[in-house]
């Protein structure tokens, strides 16, 4: 279902793969603060949108979703939902944090900002808005279900192991 | 033409950084990441699913400390290199140390009871060695969750103990940003407890990954800009791949444990039983060192500095590292200030506590 993470060369690939991107939009940002073009912002947000779905979702998906791992075969109807569900509040992060990123950004209209104070300004706005999600009741909600599911449906195959071999 | 300049800059630094990547994956390849122990060492003492290692080179006379690490990670981090090697540090500071391994999680493991562990191995592993140095008490230095075990412990049998470290030891398993027990909260453990399957490894590992990411990707850029260092590469790699290899847990004992210290978090409240054993901290009577990390996200400070609330006053001592939870272990800084005060510590207590 999910291919999880857990050879950290995969981590420097994701890590390389956000940096890359994200530089990628540096320079149209900086063009737009520069001239001052507020009826423009949405094409920036769009772009930031598709930095934010080519790097980010994947690890925190996989990372995230793997947390009702429990039992690898979890293909119930009921579990996709809740991975759908967990999916879908993981894209809704990303429009919060790309507005907050495109209001820091613009204060600096009037002096140069160099590329490593702009990937700073984006990694804190992800780092401060995903610790806000993970914080969440609903996020808390999500995960208990799953890993409650998984538990129900390995305990239950436990049960039925144990049952056989008495 | 500033605006031809900030293209270029801005094209060469994602052209540099490819190139640097591309540094990195090679050295990547050509490293042997090997988990192993930087220390020479033998195993003295195996009980049912249990080992005693007995780290080699310290001197004959030196007093035996014995290390309890956590049931979540292998134990192994504490001693990766010789820069990074909290055995490395105590055998220079004159001990000689021991470390309790916890031995396979396989069927038989899923239904052992917590307190198998806590109390009837980690006794059995004391006994052996008092025995076999002849001596009357040990100093014991619990890491994390093995740092909850120790403390338990101590309480139990304070008889046996001549003085304990604490190293980012969750304590108030409900206190500061706790974020394992707010995801925690909710999840039913009973049934697990009732019919206990052994939780994959990688489960954990993913718990671990999915906390911080943004600043894990903030340190692997580092590392990457930096990745001509071979050295460094290195001594990244081998961490993170401690990181990425969480063993299993034994399903009741880690259900009675999330149970227990997370969702009622019964250390601090009172009425922590370990099978027949109660647990209370008041009944520890050794000098206690509680190390703890100002920017741990897994164990937070105020959970760690709960102690001094729970144990009497005059035993208490606390050193506070400015960093996260694997770096009061494994950091430049720990290593050169942190970990040698509490070698001395140690030292100290012996000499007036024999």
């Amino acid at each position: 279902m999910t291919s999880f993470q857990t050879d950290p060369f995969e981590k420097y690939l994701y890590s390389s793969a956000f940096y890359i991107q994200i530089a990628n939009c540096y320079r149209p940002i900086m063009k737009w603060i520069a001239n001052g073009e507020p009826e423009q912002r949405e094409v920036i947000r769009k772009l930031l949108l598709n930095s934010w779905h080519q790097a980010t979702p994947n690890f925190l998906n996989s990372n995230l979703s793997g947390m009702g791992s429990v039992n690898a075969t979890l293909i119930q109807e009921n579990s996709l939902l809740k991975y759908s569900r967990l999916t879908q509040m993981l894209a809704d992060i990303a429009p919060k944090i790309i507005d907050e990123f495109i209001d820091l950004v613009s204060e600096h209209a009037n002096n140069a900002m160099t590329f490593e104070d702009f990937f700073n300004i984006w990694i804190e706005t992800c780092d401060k808005r995903y610790f806000e999600f993970i914080h969440s009741e609903e996020l808390i909600d999500c995960i208990s279900e799953l890993i409650n599911f998984s538990l129900k449906v390995s305990t239950g195959s436990i049960k039925a192991k144990d049952h056989t071999n008495e | 033409m500033n605006e031809d300049i900030k293209k270029s800059n801005i094209e060469a630094e994602i052209d540099a950084f490819r190139e640097k990547y591309g540094c990195l994956a090679e050295n990547f390849l050509n490293l042997k990441i090997k988990q192993d122990w930087h220390t020479a060492n033998e195993i003295c003492f195996k009980h049912e699913g249990i080992r005693i290692r007995k780290f080699l080179g310290s001197r004959n006379q030196s007093p035996p400390v014995l290390i309890v690490y956590s049931h979540v990670n292998y134990p192994y981090v504490i001693d990766l290199t010789a820069q990074q090697s909290l055995v490395c540090r105590l055998i220079e500071s004159g001990h000689k140390v021991f470390l309790v391994e916890w031995g396979l999680v396989n069927d038989k493991a899923r239904m052992r009871d917590l307190s198998v562990y806590v109390h009837d191995y980690l006794d059995n592993s004391i006994d052996f060695i008092l025995q076999q140095y002849n001596v009357d008490k040990v100093d014991l230095i619990g890491i994390c969750q093995g740092g909850t075990f120790s403390l338990c412990y101590a309480s139990l049998h304070p008889e046996k103990i001549r003085s304990l470290v604490t190293i980012v030891t969750p304590v108030d398993f409900q206190a500061g940003e706790n974020i394992i027990w707010k995801w925690s909260r909710k999840v039913d453990f009973t049934q697990l407890e009732q019919r206990p399957v052994n939780i994959p490894g990688e489960m954990i590992t993913l718990l671990f990954q999915s906390l911080r990411p943004f600043e894990e990707i903030k340190r692997n850029i580092r590392l990457i800009q930096n990745s001509e260092s071979i050295n460094k590469l290195k001594s990244t790699a081998l961490v993170d791949q401690w990181v990425f290899e969480c063993p299993d847990q034994p399903g009741k004992a880690f259900a009675q444990f999330m149970h227990q210290f997370y969702q009622e978090n019964k250390l601090v409240r009172g009425g922590l039983k370990l099978g027949e054993h109660v647990v209370n901290l008041l009944n520890i009577e050794c000098p206690v060192l509680n190390l703890y990390a100002t920017a741990d996200h897994l164990v937070p400070p105020e959970s760690a500095c709960a102690l001094k609330y729970h144990i009497s006053q005059d035993l208490y001592t606390e050193i506070s590292y400015d960093g996260g939870h694997i770096g009061l272990m494994i950091g430049d800084k720990a290593h050169r200030t942190i970990l040698p005060q509490m070698a001395e510590w140690l030292i100290n207590n012996q000499k007036y506590c024999k």
